[in-house]
C-alpha cells in the first residue's frame, strides 16, 4: 500500500507543574494515511488526536515530548529530523490548517503578501508574477475582491475568509499531505459547507492527502475516507467510513453515534455516554474505557484490549466488539 | 394553547462608530406555555440579542415584550421583580458564566437571597441541595469550586441557578455549543427531563440545526436580525419554505457518509453587514431569485400552511430544488 504518512507506535508525554510524573497523552497510536486519501482522526477534548499531529509535525508546546515511535514520510522519520530539516517540509510538503487562522498567519503583514511570499519561495516567482498568481488563486477559493483583499491585514477578515486564505497558501504550495485540526469548528454551517467543498477540490487537482482532526462526525461523514477514533490517549477503532457509520463495533464509537440528535424524535432520550474522560495521571488499568462502558465485564477492568482486525482492515480494540455479539444473539 | 410571552415589533439598535448595528429589526412572535421554540442563525444575525430582549436584560429600542399577558417596559419595582423571577436564561460558556471565587452552591442560591425566597439560610441550603440533585449534581458538593468541576457539570450548575427561583420560561443560548457530545447528550436529555418535571416553556438559540431539530415543537429562522422563517418543526426541516432555510439545512454535514454525493444548494458569499443592511429583503443579495421587487420592499411573514410563516416574496414550491 502506498502512504504518504506512517505512524507507529507513537507515545508523547507532557509535563505538568507540580507532577513529578509524566503524563501519556498519546499511548502508542498507529495510524497510516494513503496517498491523496482523506483520513478522519475524531475524538473528544483530551483524547491525543491534536497532540498525535503536533508530534509528527514538531510543533509539541514546550512541556510536550515524544518519547518513541516513528513517522515515516516519503522515506524519512519526522520524529529524527532537525527543526531546520522539519520547517522546510512543513512549509512544503506538509501544509497545516488550524481551528483558529489568526494563529497561523502573521498579524502585521498584508494577508495577500504572506501568501505571496510562500509562492514566490516556492515556485521561484518573482513579485509581480506572485502578486498575480495570488489574487487568481484568492479568487478561485472565493475570496471576493480579492485585489482589495489582498493588502488587508488578518484582523481585517472574517474568520471564514482567513480560513480561506489558509487554503489558498495551501493550493499555491500543492502539499502532499494538508492536516486539517478543526478548520471549520469556529464558522458557520454555510461558511463550513464552502471549506469543505474547497477542500475536496484542492486535493482532486492536487492529489493532496489529508489528515482531518474534528470531533464532527458529520464533518467526518462529509469528506473522509477512512476513520480512526481515538479515546484517552489510544485508538479505540478504525474502519473505511461507510463500515464505521454502517456497524462500528466499540462501545465508545456507538455511544458517540448514539448521542448525536440527528433523526431522533423529540421526546426520546439520546444515548448517554455515563461519566467522563479518565484524569492523564490516574488511566484505567484494563481497557481505558472500562468505567464508562455498559458492557464492561472483569476482564475489562484488568486486562488491556489490543486492537484486533474483525476483518477488512476494520480494527477494534475490545474483547466484546459491538455487532458481530448482536448477530449471535440475534 | 396559551401564549406566555409575546414579542412586538421588537427593534434593538446600537450606535457603533461606522454607523447603527440594526441587531434586531421589527420582530414579533409568541412563545406558547409549555413548547420549544428553536431559534437558529448565523453568527451575527441577533439571536442572542433577542434573547436577551426578552428576558429584559437588554431594553429596546422600540416595540414592547409581553409577559403573562403583562407589556415588561410598562411596569416598575416590586411588580416587575416578581415578573422577572419567571423568566431566566442559561449562557453558552459554563466557564464565564459562574463567579470563580464562590462556592457553588452559594452561586446556586443567590439569586434566592436576591429576591428573598424561603424563611431563612437554613431553608434556601436544603432548596439549593435539592435543586443539585434534580440537575446531577451530588449535594455533597456545595462547598466546591467551580473550577473543580468539568465543563458539563459546570452547565448543570448554571442550569440549577436558573431553576433556583422556579422559573416559567427559561431561555437557552447556545448552552451545548462548548460540550463534547457526549457530554452534550447528557445536558439535552435534562433539559428534557426538567421540563417535563416543571412544566418549562423553553426558547432555546443555537447555531445547530440537528440539536434544534431534536429539541423544538416549533423553530424560527433569524438573518440579520429578522425572521425569515417561522414554523412547526418536522414541516420547516422537510419543506423549507424561505431560500435561506433551505441553504442552511444543505449546509449542515450530515452523520451519514452515503448522503455525501446528494446534490446540494451551497449558500456563496459571505454574511453581509448588520451596521448597513441591505434594503428590501436583507437576503436578497444573496438569493438566486432575487429581483427588483426582493432589492426594494420588505417581505412580510405570511402563513404559507397553518402555523408555517415565511417572509419571501418567491417562497419555495413543494419540494422545489435550488
Amino acid at each position: 500500500m502506498d502512504n504518504i504518512l506512517e505512524i507507529k507506535n507513537l507515545i508523547t508525554s507532557f509535563a505538568s507543574d507540580g507532577r513529578k510524573e509524566r503524563a501519556i497523552a498519546v499511548n502508542g497510536v498507529d495510524l497510516a494515511i494513503p496517498r491523496g486519501k482523506t483520513v478522519g482522526l475524531v475524538g473528544e477534548s483530551g483524547c491525543g488526536k491534536s497532540v498525535t499531529s503536533l508530534s509528527v509535525t514538531g510543533l509539541l508546546a514546550e512541556n510536550g515530548r515524544v518519547e518513541s515511535g516513528e513517522a515515516l514520510f516519503q522515506g524519512r522519520d519526522l520524529l529524527r529530523l532537525s527543526e531546520k530539516e522539519l520547517r522546510a517540509i512543513r512549509g512544503n510538503d506538509i501544509s497545516m490548517i488550524f481551528q483558529e487562522p489568526m494563529t497561523s498567519l502573521n498579524p502585521v503583514i498584508p494577508v495577500g503578501v504572506q501568501v505571496a511570499e510562500a509562492a514566490r519561495l516556492h515556485e521561484g516567482l518573482d513579485k509581480a508574477t506572485a502578486k498575480a498568481r495570488t489574487v487568481e488563486i484568492m479568487r478561485k477559493v472565493g475570496i471576493p475582491e480579492p485585489e482589495r483583499r489582498y493588502g488587508q491585514y488578518p484582523h481585517q477578515l472574517s474568520g471564514g475568509l482567513r480560513q480561506r486564505v489558509m487554503i489558498a497558501m495551501g493550493m499555491l504550495l500543492k502539499p502532499d499531505l494538508l492536516i486539517a485540526d478543526e478548520p471549520t469548528t469556529a464558522l458557520d454551517v454555510s461558511i463550513e459547507a464552502q471549506i469543505l467543498r474547497l477542500m475536496r477540490d484542492l486535493q482532486r487537482e492536487n492529489g493532496t492527502a489529508i489528515l482531518m482532526i474534528t470531533h464532527n462526525l458529520g464533518v467526518v461523514a462529509e469528506i473522509c475516507d477512512e476513520v480512526y477514533v481515538m479515546y484517552a490517549g489510544e485508538v479505540v477503532e478504525r474502519a473505511d467510513v461507510f463500515t464505521l457509520f454502517k456497524s462500528c463495533a466499540h462501545p465508545y464509537t456507538r455511544g458517540l453515534m448514539g448521542a448525536l440528535p440527528r433523526m431522533t424524535p423529540k421526546g426520546q432520550r439520546l444515548y448517554n455516554i455515563r461519566g467522563t474522560v479518565p484524569n492523564l495521571w490516574a488511566m484505567p488499568v484494563g481497557c481505558r474505557f472500562a468505567p464508562r462502558c455498559e458492557f464492561a465485564a472483569e476482564r475489562c477492568h484488568g486486562e488491556k484490549p489490543p486492537l484486533l482486525d474483525l476483518g477488512g482492515g476494520h480494527l477494534c480494540r475490545c474483547f466484546a466488539p459491538r455487532g458481530l455479539e448482536d448477530e449471535h444473539h440475534g | 394553547m396559551d401564549e406566555l410571552l409575546r414579542a412586538e415589533r421588537l427593534v434593538k439598535e446600537f450606535p457603533v462608530k461606522r454607523g447603527v448595528v440594526h441587531a434586531v429589526s421589527d420582530v414579533s412572535f409568541s412563545i406558547r406555555k409549555g413548547e420549544t421554540l428553536g431559534l437558529v442563525g448565523e453568527s451575527g444575525c441577533g439571536k442572542s440579542t433577542l434573547g436577551k430582549l426578552l428576558i429584559d436584560l437588554l431594553t429596546p429600542t422600540s416595540g414592547a415584550v409581553w409577559f403573562r399577558g403583562e407589556d415588561l417596559s410598562r411596569m416598575k419595582g416590586q411588580a416587575l421583580r416578581t415578573l422577572r423571577r419567571g423568566m431566566q436564561m442559561i449562557f453558552q460558556d459554563p466557564y464565564a458564566s459562574l463567579d470563580p471565587r464562590m462556592r457553588v452552591g452559594d452561586i446556586i442560591m443567590e439569586p434566592m437571597n436576591a429576591h428573598r425566597v424561603g424563611k431563612n439560610r437554613a431553608e434556601r441550603v436544603e432548596m439549593v441541595r435539592e435543586l443539585m440533585d434534580q440537575v446531577g449534581i451530588r449535594p455533597e458538593l456545595f462547598n466546591r469550586y467551580p473550577h473543580q468541576f468539568s465543563g458539563g457539570q459546570r452547565q448543570r450548575i448554571g442550569i440549577a441557578r436558573a431553576l433556583a427561583l422556579n422559573p416559567e420560561l427559561v431561555i437557552c443560548d447556545e448552552p451545548v455549543s462548548a460540550l463534547d457530545v457526549s457530554i452534550q447528550a447528557q445536558i439535552l436529555n435534562l433539559l428534557g427531563d426538567l421540563q417535563q418535571q416543571r412544566s418549562l416553556t423553553y426558547l432555546f438559540i443555537s447555531h445547530d440545526l440537528n440539536v434544534v431539530r431534536y429539541l423544538s415543537d416549533r423553530v424560527a429562522v433569524m438573518f440579520l436580525g429578522q425572521f425569515c422563517e417561522l414554523s412547526p418543526t418536522e414541516q420547516l426541516y422537510a419543506q423549507p419554505r424561505h431560500p435561506y432555510t433551505r441553504f442552511l439545512l444543505d449546509a449542515v454535514p450530515q452523520p451519514d457518509p452515503t448522503l455525501r454525493d446528494a446534490e446540494r444548494a451551497l449558500l456563496v458569499g459571505e454574511v453581509s453587514s448588520p451596521v448597513n443592511p441591505p434594503s428590501g429583503c436583507r437576503f436578497h443579495p444573496r438569493c438566486p431569485y432575487a429581483d427588483a421587487r426582493c432589492r426594494q420592499e420588505k417581505p412580510d411573514l405570511v402563513e404559507m400552511a397553518p402555523g408555517h410563516l415565511c417572509a419571501c416574496h418567491h417562497p419555495l414550491a413543494d419540494r422545489e430544488i435550488l
